[in-house]
């Protein structure tokens, strides 16, 4: 009986962290929409913005205002940094090889990386969590607050980039430009102004992301290192697809989670690039991406 | 910002670099027949997952040079230092140590950044270069004569921190024990000895719990801890990351567990970081030093020492000096003074009589590094003291007298 | 526009030396590569064979991506599949260095083989983060098979003894990898004047449509597999000789992320790509180290902040590569060659 109870609980904190894969997963989804670019310096981006958030978390301090003002700051600065990123770096590179752009996202890691050390050092920083760290009980399982509420704003957050997605004038643009970029050119839609746009929300993701994993872990350079596990979720996911995102997301938390029940800590970690291989395999465009028309 | 200002202590150098070479004279004719200055090189994680420990440890090494040529160097020749950036990667440490090598041939010492490092470097190290070696390692390989003859530790392995645990565990009479440690060489370095020890203790070792060595998914790790509902919880393989968090978790879960910890997942200031944050989780958090906290400086002169080199040389000094450095700096020290057995026996300076000169080490006084006088057994020092932080005064505070493995 | 092509045959265009003055400067390289180990210290000696293994693996990672169109991620762990490999054969079951070295690129070609598969149903970006997926796996594996490889504890491996003679010191290790490097990267020159090699380059134009001209994808993407891990498989089993003790982690993702940067920096899908991409990322952190050293001795502290000055540059340097010369080096070599050739007629 108690077996059973325990693998609920697991479940439970496995599809919790799903949604925070979730949100650190949708930066990188939209910006691929847009731009057929994987980011991988996202969790890099989430890092620095976490940093800011740190740092704009002691300067409230300071004014005597409360840390939740340091939160838009924090999610301000990391959209202006996106939006810079795109525009001296991606920009340039419009009409490239995509390759080239991924390319260049790998080699930001270790320029942000570096930055970041130089500003802030590499000491472990310890920023305030946005929830206190506190348990209740669904019944008999135990959840962390934390990771609940973690799971509720990225959860929201989704709903409202969809709607933005789908009903309005930007999200119609965001979706031209993802399905045809030369005709949404034509059509007089900006598509450079879309591709910055789209950074900049991404970034802000991953600031939003950063500022909740936080508390979690430690905050040090190397925080954007889990960026690169959420690979798998937007893989999973048919790396254009939001609600497959979502479901990945969800779905490689829980695996996770039973991986780390049946087989032990040690396997959590592999258990998402085996799914990504076997999805490869066998159902390559995800489980919801839309399958790429060849034109020979 | 961990930069500090030093432009001063060059000038400083240059003065006692003249006063060295008049003293020179008075010492034995081999030492004055090699070369004209002790050249050692090192490795540190300065980038990288460890890059906090890299960066606060890495000041140790430079202002032992300082000091030591400030007091007219060893045997009156002058040490220079060949210090460089590995990342954490071991292969680069490798390349660093080939490169300083290059840069000085006669090397007198290298400091190597990781268990990973040492034993890249073991097999060249006994074949050709033969040059003595430490490292920010406690790794129980690394304390073996005969299978590293040019490698030693500056405290005990972490099989033997794992022991005085153990031993600690069953003396409180500790029935059900879990470890915790991280999926690394690091992490997994005393988990067979410890599971042995325990056996032989007759402690029943109830769960194991292995994690990433930083970004872990805590929560879910101490779910499985909570079931298997131990009384003591021994962490090993963390730095900065990973040991608070499940600290925290488990308290806001409501387990009373002893946590225990080893040297690394130790230090004062992160502690006190978590604590700002999350109140008195940490409260009574158990482990083994092998040294002194900084702050214990009352009985030790090496202490007062840098505390007034540092308050002369350096604007930033915060009053306070990390574990890692005093890590850093014991290595230093336990050379300097196998180097200055060599010379006292009027010996050449090299790998083979260096670590024969470091086995020697009886009963020395290590200016209060160690509370008791220690010596070198097996290339290594056996001796440490339990601890447990106390959130209310923010101190380690011993817990144990210091005990000989 | 590249003007200036007057050849007029086929047997002109797939000749090895288009110039006489390509003949020169091989021979001149050869040279240098015979002279330059006696006259550099052992340090130096150390990167170049380092280099020699870099080139060879980042000359596979070209047959399979630059020349194939099938972008890896994996090949840092394939070569880590060469060096186990060998460390298992010659410290488990004493097995010669000359037994060793093909059974490690035998059995690297089998896994690379298997792990390709994917690509016969996936391509471009699908296909890298598969052998993203790959590469972690392997080096997984290789921790946890602990009965084999020792886990993290890694394995040490005794100096090779080829003819009688341990190569141990850095010269030694030098004459063995610098021949093998230069003979791998002819056999890709090679390579690409048959048949199997234009079938490689005509997958990566088009792949349906070399299909469609009689080109069996699977047997030709299996093969760019085989002889890409191969290489891999070969650069490894040097690999740990060349650095006698092994751990998993020498073979984790950013050793392959460091050579497909390599080849992009070098230039894909030509021949002195990877040698020009190998030697960027070794001498450049070399010598940005060494500016860094100039500093240092008078301000040791320094070091601090030098080292992720070193890696921000770095990293910079990558970027302004893509986004200012994305052919890579061996175009603006190219471009050098034109220039020659068409003097004085050139601006």
């Amino acid at each position: 009986m108690n077996e059973l109870l325990y693998i609920v609980e697991d479940s439970l904190t496995g599809l919790l962290t799903g949604g925070i894969y979730a949100l650190m997963a949708v930066g990188m989804v939209l910006v691929f929409k847009a731009t057929r670019v994987v980011n991988f310096a996202h969790g890099t981006i989430m890092m620095v913005g976490t940093y800011f958030f740190f740092s704009f978390s002691l300067l409230v301090q300071q004014l005597g205002l409360s840390f939740w003002v340091s939160v838009p700051l924090a999610l301000l600065s990391t959209g202006l940094l996106g939006m810079f990123l795109e525009r001296v770096l991606m920009r340039p590179l419009l009409g490239q090889s995509v390759f080239s752009m991924i390319m260049v996202t790998v080699a930001l890691i270790s320029v942000l990386e570096g930055l970041t050390i130089l500003i802030w050092t590499s000491d472990a920083q310890y920023p305030p969590g946005l929830f206190p760290l506190q348990i209740s009980f669904i019944w008999e399982a135990a959840v962390n607050m934390q990771l609940f509420w973690g799971f509720v704003i990225g959860l929201s957050l989704f709903v409202l980039i969809s709607i933005v997605l789908f009903l309005t004038r930007i999200g119609v643009a965001l979706r031209a430009t993802a399905s045809d970029q030369a005709t949404a050119y034509s059509m007089g839609i900006n598509v450079p102004g879309v591709f910055g746009m789209t950074w900049m929300v991404a970034a802000m993701t991953g600031c939003l992301a950063g500022i909740l994993l936080a508390p979690l872990n430690s905050l040090t350079p190397s925080l954007g290192h889990l960026g690169l596990s959420v690979l798998a979720v937007i893989i999973l996911g048919g790396l254009d697809s939001l609600l497959g995102t979502l479901i990945a997301a969800l779905l490689i938390g829980w695996l996770e989670a039973m991986t780390g029940h049946f087989l032990g800590g040690d396997y959590r970690e592999v258990m998402p690039y085996i799914v990504v291989l076997l999805i490869i395999v066998i159902r390559p465009y995800g489980l919801f991406g839309s399958k790429e028309v060849e034109r020979i | 910002m961990t930069n500090r200002s030093r432009r001063d202590f060059l000038i400083k150098t240059t003065g006692a670099a003249g006063a060295a070479a008049l003293g020179s004279f008075g010492f034995p004719a081999i030492v004055q027949a090699q070369a004209k200055e002790w050249v050692i090189g090192a490795s540190l994680p300065l980038t990288g997952p460890f890059a906090t420990a890299g960066q606060l440890g890495m000041p140790g090494i430079i202002d032992f040079i300082a000091m030591t040529n400030d007091s007219g160097g060893i045997g009156g020749k002058k040490i220079r230092g060949i210090l460089e950036d590995s990342g954490y990667v071991a292969i680069k440490a490798l390349a660093n140590f080939k490169k300083a090598l290059a840069e000085a041939p006669d090397l007198a010492c290298y400091f190597g950044d990781s268990t990973g490092f040492m034993k890249l470097v073991a097999p060249e190290l006994n074949s050709r270069y033969k040059i003595m070696t430490g490292s920010t390692s406690f790794a129980s390989e690394l304390a073996n004569p005969s299978t590293n003859p040019y490698q030693y530790v500056s405290g005990p392995t972490y099989q033997d921190m794992f022991g005085i645990l153990l031993q600690h565990v069953a003396d409180k009479g500790g029935k059900r024990l879990a470890f915790v440690y991280s999926d690394t060489e690091f992490g997994k370095d005393p988990i067979a000895y410890g599971r042995q020890r325990a056996k032989e203790l007759g402690i029943e070792l109830v769960h194991e719990e292995i994690t990433k060595a930083s970004g872990a998914e805590v929560q879910s790790h101490v779910a499985q801890l909570r079931r298997a509902d131990p009384d003591f919880i021994l962490m090993h393989g963390y730095v900065t990351g990973v040991w608070p968090a499940i600290i925290a978790t488990a308290r806001a879960f409501g387990m009373k567990s002893q946590f225990l910890g080893t040297f690394w997942a130790m230090e004062k200031v992160i502690a006190d970081k978590i604590s700002a944050k999350v109140g008195d989780a940490l409260n009574g958090y158990m482990g083994v030093l092998p040294y002194r906290y900084f702050y214990d400086r009352k009985e030790a002169p090496a202490y007062q020492e840098l505390d007034a080199w540092n308050k002369a040389n350096n604007e930033k000094y915060p009053g306070y000096l990390v574990t890692w450095y005093l890590q850093v700096r014991m290595t230093m020290n336990l050379w300097k003074k196998a180097m200055e057995i060599t010379i006292e026996a009027d010996k050449p300076v090299n790998g083979d009589n260096l670590m024969t000169s470091l086995a020697s080490i009886k009963d020395w006084d290590s200016g209060g590094f160690f509370g008791n006088p220690v010596s070198v057994v097996s290339n290594k020092i056996p001796q440490g003291r339990v601890y447990a932080y106390n959130t209310e005064n923010k101190l380690f505070l011993p817990k144990s007298d210091w005990i000989q493995v | 526009m590249h003007i200036g092509n007057a050849r007029s045959s086929y047997q002109a265009d797939e000749v090895m030396w288009k110039r006489p003055a390509h003949k020169g400067a091989m021979l001149l390289i050869i040279l240098s590569l015979l002279i330059l180990p006696f006259w550099v210290g052992p340090y130096h000696l150390m990167l170049m064979s380092q280099l020699g293994i870099f080139v060879i693996a980042i000359a596979g990672l070209n047959i399979l991506t630059g020349y194939t169109g099938l972008i890896s991620l994996g090949q840092g762990a394939f070569m880590g599949i060469g060096a186990y490999t060998t460390a298992v054969l010659a410290t488990g079951y004493g097995f010669p260095p000359w037994a060793t070295f093909p059974l490690s690129i035998i059995m690297t070609a089998l896994i690379g083989i298997g792990f390709g598969l994917p690509s016969l149903r996936v391509r471009g970006l699908y296909l890298t983060i598969a052998t993203l997926a790959a590469n972690v796996i392997i080096v997984f594996a290789i921790r946890k098979l602990e009965w084999l490889t020792n886990g993290d504890r890694g394995i040490n491996i005794e100096p090779a003894i080829l003819f009688g003679f341990s190569i141990e010191s850095e010269l030694e290790k030098y004459f063995v990898i610098a021949p093998l490097a230069l003979l791998f990267v002819l056999f890709s020159q090679n390579l690409f004047r048959t048949k199997i090699g234009r079938a490689f380059i005509a997958i990566r134009e088009q792949d349906y449509s070399a299909e469609i001209m009689g080109i069996s994808l699977i047997r030709y993407k299996l093969t760019a597999f085989a002889i890409g891990s191969a290489y891999a498989g070969a650069a490894g089993s040097l690999w740990a000789y060349f650095f006698t003790a092994l751990t998993p982690n020498q073979f984790n993702l950013s050793q392959s992320i460091l050579f497909l940067a390599a080849l992009i920096i070098g230039g894909m899908g030509t021949t002195l790509g990877p040698l020009f991409g190998a030697v960027f990322v070794i001498l450049v952190p070399e010598t940005l180290r060494a500016i860094a050293g100039l500093i240092t001795p008078y301000y040791p502290l320094a070091l601090q902040a030098t080292a992720p000055i070193t890696e921000i540059i770095y990293g910079l340097l990558i970027i302004g590569f893509l986004i200012f010369e994305p052919m890579g080096l061996s175009a603006i070599w190219a471009r050098i060659w034109r220039y020659i050739d068409r003097w004085p007629f050139t601006r």
